[in-house]
């Protein structure tokens, strides 16, 4: 389960960054995908331009065409052209063709072709072509001649003799295939000649070549035009997206950032509880009024509850250290009573036997009674000590270990090896009820580990630091460092709280004089606590003083 | 109101607003109208029913459609033969006579009318409806023959007779020409007054002869517009045929001699009119000329017509054999160029234009008016005109009635009018024109 951990490494305003980022990426990519479409569209435009050039210019020459045999249609001459005549009207017809093919750009050439064919299959044909084309030998003039076609042409003309009329799909092929007339589009159509007694005779077919030449420039000119706008659009869009990209990342970027600053600002003084030391409580505290949710609702509904959190807690943990403390004081009340209770027979027997003179003992009665008096009260003094508020002085914390460790090893079994080996102090700087009562959950806290023939062991010794280290041990069971650091941080899973809390009181009163306590197991088993203190010049610092 | 109330309103005022009309304006197509050829009855047709209709089709008729007048000049020259053989694609509707509605339909020149829905065959009355007809396999692939012009009337020449005499001597009309002839043969010894059997034209004789010929049995072209004269069964028919009007040149129709006497126009009916004639062969449309005649009275005569119902009709005998009598059709009709039919809208307009010439009260003024016969089935059974009804019902309207059109080319019709001329006029014998018109015509002969 690594993925939250992952999850939650990112800060919302990475994220929105980086979904902004990917979203604008999209909107790129969608409006990259324009260029196929674009293409497409200029490719559909460019078929129909295309396709309507072509019924354009097919429209054209059918006009042209057309024209011209209705001009063919009032030569009445053509009706006696035979292939040997060679009569005036020969030469009209061929200076005719000769002036429509010359003068006029649009027609490359035109044929006149008898629709009746000889015995050879040959029709007599009246032809004149321009041969603009480079390959091709220019035409000495306009000619008459008995003609062969082949093919699909001859298919054509035999088509329209039949029938007078014009095949498309026949002139359509013939147009698609190669001509040896030069590239040009041809137009068929029959000529009638127009007889006063007779009406519209058949005479044959008009061939007509038409220009074709001005439509491939178009053509070529519509390509490179859309060539062009392909590029200027390529180029616009490239221009708005990196112009847009750059301004909408700035944009993203200021306002995320202002959008996000109250919760990071938030997120920070929340976090820094987590390091925060008891006594910067109050300072954190302050910082957390001191965010600005910038009318961000959330952000002021979380600060809010974080205040209102932030003021209870150190009630509660005085409560929590009062309670702790009154519970630590009973469980040693509690092992310490039977010898109380004991004590407070011998006294009492004692007092009896005074008064009755049944004394017996070794040492005088009035001697004996006093030092259970001694006794018992210096009980009463050791748990006074721990009741009492005193105010933070240089002190010796000689007596307060004396008493806490009488106190803990009240009423333990004799087969507790108890192991005390008191040396001079050098003074430190706190208070003596709060360092006694440290003293006191630690040793607490060793007890309750300690087997009923454990070892039990409580030294104190000056550091080279001029401080003072306290150290408090138990033997008994293997125990983990794992184990250690959640006897010192039973807040850590705060679902697992459970046992004493002593352990961490003892760290918390440590951490408010300046010093630490540290905890590690005993290779021979059992436990050792280590709580160094300062000395006083140290933890004297304006800041660590109480309140 | 919060402010997603305030948009969500705000969206739905602008999808509305699209609705109310605040969207971009639609596009106007631009006003499309269709050329027609314009001809004289047509016109005065329109103008009647825009006085007397209330549809403002025939009112709005000029605007919608534009009639293109063809110079007099022009007409011998046949100018539609040249635009139409080109591709052209004007005039976009066509008026034409049946011989060219063959000529341009077989050449595909022609929107077929009834696979297209711009006109219902059954409406028409099937045997004009068959003249108007070709087959287009070669065009469009379709096997049967199309209607590809819409008659507005039916015309043709029918044997007019003298029904009050043949009543007389109980005779019916004669199917056949020996019943023809046996009736004259009965009756003209008897009636002084009557100096023909039967009358033809001298002049355009060949007009009368079609139907003859078809009666025998021959064809000068077949239904694909082929010269088919030459064949054998045609040309024998055509002897034969021709024979039988020569010889009834002898006391039943007029001899050579005669005959320059009705080469004037109208003698013919003026003859009939003064009742010179038992029968006579003539154009339906006689019908009102000769009762314009009799109610005008001028010229008569003793024996002269004096009432129409003298006047009984029939279509032209044919040989005793043949199943069919025949017409030789006069009508018009109404055709839509191929070419011009480049999208559906020319389509519509066609048939619209179609349907306000050929409309029913159309004809039934064209009918009441000019005399002229029906061709839509529902126009005739409306016609009040008693004698345009008794054409019908006993000429057009007869079982064994094919109206048939004659050949288009005018070269072949000159050709065969010249020899038979001649054979009329007794300068050729029967043979002798059939072999005269067949080397006249020889390029037509030859096999594709």
């Amino acid at each position: 389960m690594t993925t939250p951990t992952t999850f939650i490494r990112y800060s919302l305003r990475n994220r929105l960054f980086v979904l902004a980022g990917a979203t604008f990426l999209l909107c790129v990519v969608v409006i990259l995908l324009f260029f196929p479409l674009l293409n497409l569209t200029l490719t559909g435009l460019q078929d129909r331009t295309l396709k309507s050039m072509q019924e354009g210019a097919e429209v054209e020459a059918t006009t042209i065409a057309r024209l011209l045999v209705l001009e063919f249609a009032s030569y009445k001459g053509l009706m006696q052209m035979t292939p040997s005549s060679d009569t005036p009207t020969d030469q009209s017809i061929k200076d005719l063709l000769w002036e429509k093919v010359t003068f006029n750009e649009i027609i490359e050439g035109i044929e006149l072709i008898q629709g009746p064919a000889d015995a050879l299959g040959q029709h007599l044909t009246y032809m004149f072509y321009r041969r603009e084309a480079p390959e091709l030998k220019p035409m000495a003039g306009p000619q008459k001649l008995m003609k062969s076609f082949q093919g699909l042409e001859q298919d054509l003309i035999n088509s329209i003799t039949t029938q007078q009329r014009v095949d498309n799909r026949l002139q359509e092929s013939v147009n698609r295939g190669p001509k040896q007339e030069g590239e040009m589009l041809l137009r068929y159509m029959p000529v009638h000649v127009l007889l006063a007694d007779e009406g519209a005779v058949y005479w044959g077919v008009a061939k007509i070549g038409i220009d074709t030449s001005r439509m491939r420039q178009l053509l070529l000119l519509q390509s490179e035009e859309q060539n062009l706008l392909r590029k200027d659009i390529w180029l616009e869009i490239i221009l708005s997206l990196t112009i847009s990209g750059v301004l909408a990342m700035s944009l993203i970027y200021f306002w995320v950032r202002y959008i996000t600053e109250p919760l990071k600002s938030l997120s920070f003084v929340a976090g820094d509880l987590q390091t925060a030391r008891p006594e910067d409580f109050d300072l954190w505290l302050e910082n957390l009024k001191r965010v600005d949710p910038q009318g961000q609702a959330e952000v002021a509904v979380i600060q809010q509850v974080l205040r209102r959190l932030g003021t209870a807690v150190p009630k509660l943990g005085q409560r929590l250290i009062e309670n702790e403390a009154r519970a630590c004081l009973g469980r040693v009340m509690a092992r310490g009573l039977p010898t109380l209770q004991a004590w407070q027979a011998d006294l009492q027997d004692l007092e009896r036997k005074l008064a009755t003179g049944g004394a017996d003992s070794l040492l005088p009665a009035d001697q004996t009674l006093a030092l259970l008096r001694a006794r018992l009260e210096t009980v009463f003094e050791d748990f006074s000590l721990f009741w009492s508020k005193e105010q933070w002085e240089a002190l010796d914390l000689t007596l307060g270990l004396e008493r806490a460790w009488r106190l803990a090893t009240l009423g333990l079994p004799p087969e507790v090896q108890l192991h005390h080996d008191p040396s001079p102090l050098p003074p430190v700087w706190g208070a003596a009820s709060e360092l006694s009562l440290a003293a006191l959950y630690l040793l607490d806290f060793a007890v309750e580990l300690l087997p009923p023939d454990g070892d039990l062991g409580l030294a104190a010794t000056p550091t080279p630091a001029k401080g003072v280290l306290l150290t408090v041990w138990s033997s008994g069971e293997m125990r983990t460092p794992a184990e250690c650091q959640r006897w010192l941080n039973p807040f850590g899973d705060p679902a697992s709280i459970s046992g004493s809390l002593g352990p961490a009181l003892a760290a918390a009163i440590a951490a408010q004089h300046g010093g630490q306590l540290t905890l590690k197991p005993r290779e021979a088993g059992g436990v050792e606590f280590s709580l160094a203190l300062p000395p006083p010049e140290a933890s004297q610092d304006p800041h660590e003083l109480p309140h | 109101m919060d402010r997603g109330t305030r948009i969500k309103r705000l969206v739905w005022a602008v999808l509305f607003l699209q609705l109310l009309g605040c969207g971009p304006a639609p596009e106007l197509p631009p006003p499309r109208t269709i050329t027609y050829t314009f001809d004289a009855p047509t016109r005065d047709l329109i103008s009647l029913l825009a006085q007397k209709s209330k549809s403002s089709l025939y009112k709005n008729f000029d605007r919608n459609f534009k009639g293109l007048l063809v110079p007099e000049s022009l007409l011998p020259y046949e100018p539609f033969v040249l635009g139409l053989s080109t591709e052209s694609k004007i005039p976009t509707v066509l008026l034409l006579d049946a011989p060219w509605v063959q000529r341009y339909g077989v050449a595909g020149w022609l929107y077929e009318l009834e696979r297209t829905h711009i006109f219902d065959r059954s409406e028409l009355v099937p045997a004009v409806a068959e003249a108007f007809s070709v087959s287009l396999t070669k065009v469009t692939g379709e096997k049967g023959k199309e209607l590809v012009a819409v008659p507005t009337y039916i015309k043709g020449n029918i044997l007019f007779y003298r029904g009050d005499i043949l009543k007389r001597y109980n005779l019916k009309s004669p199917r056949t020409w020996a019943e023809l002839q046996a009736i004259c043969r009965k009756i003209l010894p008897q009636e002084k007054s009557l100096k023909y059997g039967l009358l033809i034209h001298s002049t355009n004789a060949l007009n009368d002869f079609y139907p003859i010929l078809w009666g025998f049995g021959g064809r000068v072209n077949n239904d694909a517009g082929q010269f088919v004269l030459h064949q054998r069964a045609n040309a024998d028919a055509f002897v034969v045929a021709l024979k039988e009007l020569i010889s009834m040149q002898k006391g039943i129709i007029p001899g050579p001699v005669e005959l320059k006497k009705f080469e004037p126009t109208g003698s013919l009916r003026q003859a009939f009119y003064r009742g010179q004639a038992l029968f006579m062969i003539n154009w339906n449309t006689r019908m009102k000329d000769l009762t314009d005649l009799i109610a005008q009275g001028k010229g008569q005569v003793p024996g002269s017509l004096t009432d129409i119902n003298q006047v009984w009709i029939s279509p032209i005998p044919a040989h005793t054999d043949h199943p069919n009598r025949y017409t030789n059709i006069g009508s018009f009709g109404w055709a839509v160029n191929r070419f011009s039919v480049t999208d559906p809208t020319v389509i519509a307009n066609a048939r619209s234009f179609i349907e306000l010439v050929s409309d029913e009260q159309f004809q039934i003024l064209a009918a009441e008016n000019f005399g002229q016969v029906p061709s839509l089935n529902r126009a005739l059974e409306k016609v009040t005109n008693r004698d345009v009804g008794r054409v019908y019902k006993w000429t057009f309207g007869q079982k064994d009635m094919v109206i048939r059109a004659r050949p288009h080319n005018r070269r072949i019709n000159n050709v065969l009018e010249k020899y038979l001329q001649e054979a009329l006029y007794g300068l050729r014998t029967p043979e002798s024109a059939l072999d005269g018109a067949l080397a006249d015509l020889k390029d037509l002969t030859r096999p594709e």
